[in-house]
Formats: C-alpha cells, sequence, structure tokens
C-alpha cells in the first residue's frame, strides 16, 4: 500500500515537472494561454504530490506505533518481561534482606551502646561522689573547693582516668603534707 | 506517433517481463520461504515454552527465598534479643561482683572498685566486639580469668575476718599484668 502511495508521489511530480517543461515550450511558441493553464495544472500536482506524501508519513508513523504496541504485547515478549521482572524482585529481595540484617544488627549495637553509656554513667557518678567524700574527709575547706571544682570539672567530661588520676595526685600531696 | 506506442510498448513489456520474473523467482522460492515460517513459528514456540519454565523456577525460587529470609530475620532478630539480654546480664554480674568487692573488703576505696569492674567491662566490651571467634574465645578466657581472681580475692578476704586492711591483690595483679 504504501509502495503504491510512494508511486502515486513519483508519479504526482513527474507529471508535473512534464507540464512545466510543456508549458515552457508552449510559452515559447507564444501559446500564453495554453501555458497559463499547463502550469496551474502543474502547480495542483505538485500540491497533489505532496498532500499523498503527507498521507505516506502519516501512515509510516501509525504503522510504526502499531508495530510496536504489537511488538510490546507479543506473547514472547510479555514472557521475556516477566521472567525479567521476576529476576529483579529477586534481586531486590535479596538487597532488601542484606539491609534488613544490617539495620537489625545496628539497632542491637545501639540499644547496647546505650545500656553501656547508662551503666557508665552510674558507676561514674558512684566514682565522683566517692572521690568527693574522700576529699571532704582530708583537705582543707579552701583546698577542697578548689579541688572539686577540677573534679566536677572531670565528672562532667565523663574522664574517669583523671578523676582517678586527680585523687592520686591529691591524696599524694596530702599524704606528704600530713 | 509510432515510436511513442512502441516506446511505451517496450515499457510495459519490461514492466511485465520484471513481474513475471519475480513471480517465478517468489514461486521458487515458496518451500524455502515457508519451511523458514514455520522454522520461525518453531522457534517463537520454543522460545515461550523456556521462558515460561524459567518464569516458574524464579516464582518459585523467589518464594523460597521470601520464606529463607523471613526466617533468617526472625532468628537474627531473636539472637540480637538474646545477645542483648545476655549483655545487660553481663553489666548486672558485673554489678554484682563489685557489690560484692564492696562487702568483702570493709575499706576497699571506691577508686579500687571502680578500677577493678572498669577493667571487667573493658574485657567485656572487648570481648563482645571482637569479630574473629578465636579472638573472641581468647578475650572470654581472659575475662573469666579475671572473673576468678576477684573471686578469690573476695573468698580469700571472706576467711580473713572481713579483710580489713587488705587489698584484691590477684586482681590487681591482674590489671598491672593486663596493661
Amino acid at each position: 500500500m504504501f509502495a503504491n502511495i510512494l508511486r502515486g508521489v513519483l508519479l504526482a511530480f513527474a507529471t508535473a515537472v512534464t507540464l512545466l517543461l510543456m508549458g515552457f515550450t508552449v510559452w515559447q511558441f507564444g501559446m500564453v494561454w495554453l501555458a497559463t493553464g499547463l502550469y496551474t495544472v502543474a502547480a495542483k500536482a505538485i500540491l497533489l504530490a505532496f498532500a499523498l506524501l503527507l498521507l505516506l508519513h502519516v501512515g509510516l508513523i501509525l504503522q510504526g506505533f502499531y508495530q510496536g504496541v504489537a511488538l510490546y504485547f507479543r506473547r514472547e515478549a510479555i514472557a521475556l518481561r516477566r521472567a525479567a521482572m521476576l529476576q529483579i524482585r529477586q534481586h531486590d529481595l535479596r538487597q532488601r534482606f542484606l539491609l534488613e540484617k544490617r539495620q537489625l544488627h545496628y539497632l542491637s549495637q545501639l540499644k547496647r551502646q546505650r545500656l553501656l553509656f547508662t551503666d557508665d554513667r552510674k558507676h561514674n557518678v558512684e566514682l565522683f561522689r566517692a572521690i568527693n567524700a574522700e576529699f571532704k574527709c582530708c583537705l582543707e575547706p579552701m583546698n577542697y573547693k578548689t579541688v572539686r571544682k577540677e573534679l566536677i570539672h572531670h565528672h562532667k567530661q565523663a574522664n574517669t582516668h583523671a578523676m582517678l588520676a586527680l585523687r592520686k595526685q591529691v591524696l599524694c600531696q596530702s599524704s606528704s603534707v600530713g | 506517433m509510432s515510436v511513442v506506442q512502441r516506446w511505451l510498448n517496450g515499457t510495459l513489456k519490461f514492466w511485465r517481463d520484471q513481474k513475471d520474473e519475480h513471480l517465478r523467482w517468489q514461486q521458487a522460492r515458496q518451500p524455502d520461504s515457508a519451511e523458514l515460517r514455520r522454522s520461525r513459528v518453531l522457534a517463537e514456540q520454543a522460545l515461550l515454552t523456556e521462558l515460561k519454565k524459567q518464569a516458574q523456577v524464579l516464582e518459585q525460587e523467589l518464594k523460597l527465598n521470601q520464606a529463607k529470609y523471613d526466617n533468617e530475620l526472625a532468628m537474627v532478630k531473636i539472637q540480637c534479643k538474646q545477645d542483648l539480654k545476655d549483655y545487660q546480664q553481663y553489666l548486672e554480674a558485673l554489678d554484682q561482683l563489685k557489690r560484692s568487692l564492696r562487702d568483702s573488703y570493709a575499706h576497699l576505696p571506691e577508686a579500687v572498685a571502680y578500677t577493678i569492674h572498669h577493667h571487667a567491662k573493658q574485657l567485656l566490651n572487648r570481648m563482645w566486639d571482637a569479630r574473629e571467634p578465636q579472638e573472641k574465645i581468647k578475650i572470654e578466657m581472659q575475662l573469666i580469668q579475671f572473673l576468678t581472681a576477684v573471686h578469690e580475692d573476695s573468698l580469700s578476704s571472706s576467711l580473713n575476718r572481713g579483710g580489713n586492711g587488705m587489698l584484691p591483690n590477684k586482681a590487681l595483679a591482674f590489671i598491672g599484668r593486663d596493661s
């Protein structure tokens, strides 16, 4: 069908060119009225050729669309898409599993860290109280205030090593003075 | 006029000859063409069957994997919960250890009790964070030895009437050796 339309287009163009040449020839022989008529018909032939060309293009586009749709809904294409979809789902399932597993471990780790933090804080407070009580017994009020400030500072920073070092230092000093 | 007629006839003849030739060629190739069409249909059918089979296998695998992953996740969840519970119990046990030290050594400074407790907790955390099973076991053994040393200290202190003026020397020696 498209071949016929294409033939029609070529025929219309050939006719138009022939008519134009004939019109030019008859115009050379002085038959202006005939030349005018031929030129008019040639113009119509060119118009027809372009209309047929447009029709051909529209037809080709529609055919391409139809072929695409038909190809998309072919049984093999549907089965191929289904197999690919299942493969992708399998991959997604694996990825999701790994992520969920990692998330569970992460949450567990987080809870453990919280437990540890609470426990550390509890013992930190106990240590602070004990060292503070020791300082209160051993030091003079003026010295005690200064050392207590330092102790509170270390306690706020949760630096137990510094608290123990301070205790050692202060007790050594007080014993050497005593 | 006759020249044009002859030219037209020649053209028409050429066109018809070409069509005849084309028809003859098609006729000659008819069996091959039919064979090709049939083999194409057969190949398409085979492909379709293969794809359907593959889809079935994949669907089954998907279901199996889904069940497997669900089970595994449930196991991991239980394991994480148990690990957390174990860790909490360990922390409580270490607290108990600290209390028992305080009870056994009436004049034990808090700093010493804290140091012992802190060391035990460090060992526990190292054990928990160890990735290699062998390393884990090694640190676990260290922790057990340390706890045993603390327990022995507490026991000997209890035998020595409240342990006044004494320190848990074994535990402290252990810490000194480790550090």
